[in-house]
């Protein structure tokens, strides 16, 4: 009898430990149920479509608009920067498996050896650097804004693949997950808060949209003047509007944010370069 | 005994003339650029250290890095009751933002 209370109460601990960190996949599985215990009519596949799946109005508008984009222009001249070679006679496309193509889906990726995470914008930074190029800022939206709106356009299609192996890949999901889901800023807000637990709740005169789905947009080219916005670059404006000092774009806050947001994405198609109000 | 009350009163009234001229020349020495009091110094450090612990936390309320900017603007003025009352709030935001590390988690996770 004592033996067998042993093994239930050693059983019991092994549980709790188990269910103490819950895994990424567990995650997504959870935020993807939040949204469809709320919304059960809207197709999982449209998430990514975000707010527009609240409004038909709206989708219907965007759809007009992506007909025939009005910046186009700026989305060839990130062609023209990606097709430039560098002084060492090489391209960006040498640097990447399938010159380029569906690649952008796997991003952002642990690097092991480095022990953090690396987003798109670092890999062709480091394009860049290997080539002899001075590393471009993540925050300035002319030269690698431009370049990511036609590069990641290359991918396309493609699914989000994020992985998460590895201890120390966790941690950095970890981070990026604390970060999601943690109240900033003066008026008190988390991401979470917005895109998972008041998701189609209309904040002013916008929609909510679901966390699931956000991060496989962009760049986005946002509002009446079609400005363009990288995913960290509306991590900072969100932060800016609940008034938290936004942290850096391209450091290692938002990139395990971007890390952790993105794995919530995994399996949804990527859609670059498109219009956001 | 005179002797004392007269040096008593000499020293007292000397000290309540001093006073009265102490504090007038405090107040055109504020209005005129004389440094900040203890006081002012203390509390702009105080909000300098509390806002840069916040934002090596990443928590800094765009709030309190105003305030501390308009303490630090006050300070260049030498107005002491404004740099007191902007250092103030930016040292009590700065904490609020301090404190949302310690709240729960929002959402499923």
């Amino acid at each position: 009898m004592k033996k067998l209370i042993w093994f239930l109460s050693g059983l019991g601990c092994l549980v709790a430990a188990g269910g103490a960190q819950a895994s990424p996949e567990d995650d997504r599985r959870s935020v993807v149920q939040a949204v469809q215990e709320k919304y059960p009519n809207i197709k999982v596949e449209d998430y990514v479509y975000g707010a527009l799946a609240f409004s038909p109005d709206a989708k219907a508008q965007y759809d007009a608009v992506m007909t025939f984009p009005p910046y186009e222009a700026e989305i060839d001249k990130g062609a023209r920067m990606w097709n430039t070679p560098f002084k060492s006679g090489k391209r960006y496309a040498d640097c990447f498996p399938r010159a380029g193509k569906d690649v952008a889906g796997n991003y952002p990726m642990f690097d092991n050896a480095a022990k953090k995470v690396v987003t798109f914008e670092m890999a062709i930074n480091r394009c860049r650097t290997d080539n002899g190029e001075a590393p471009y800022k993540h925050s300035d939206m002319n030269t690698m804004g431009l370049l990511t709106a036609y590069a990641r356009t290359l991918s396309d299609g493609m699914k989000m693949n994020i992985k998460v192996e590895g201890k120390d890949a966790l941690a950095a999901y970890e981070a990026g997950k604390r970060l999601f889901h943690q109240r900033r800023g003066q008026l008190n807000f988390s991401c979470a808060g917005c895109h998972i637990n008041y998701v189609g709740s209309v904040l002013r005169t916008e929609y909510l949209s679901m966390a699931p789905g956000q991060a496989t947009h962009w760049p986005a080219f946002r509002g009446g003047d079609y400005t363009l916005f990288t995913l960290q670059r509306r991590y900072a404006a969100c932060h800016q509007m609940v008034r938290l000092v936004p942290l850096e774009i391209g450091g290692e806050e938002y990139n395990n944010l971007e890390y952790y947001h993105s794995y919530l994405s995994n399996g949804l198609p990527l859609k670059a370069s498109v219009f956001r109000k | 005994m005179k002797l004392v009350k007269g040096v008593a009163r000499v020293l007292g009234g000397g000290i309540v003339l001093l006073g009265i001229v102490g504090s007038g020349a405090q107040a055109a020495g504020d209005e005129a650029g004389a440094a900040l009091t203890p006081e002012a110094s203390w509390a702009l450090s105080n909000a300098e250290a509390a806002v840069a612990l916040a934002q090596s936390n990443g928590v800094l309320w765009t709030t309190a890095a105003a305030a501390l900017a308009q303490a630090q603007e006050a300070a260049k003025k030498q107005d002491s009751v404004a740099v007191i009352a902007h250092a103030a709030t930016a040292s009590e935001q700065a904490s609020l933002g301090m404190g949302q590390l310690a709240y729960p988690l929002m959402g499923r996770y």
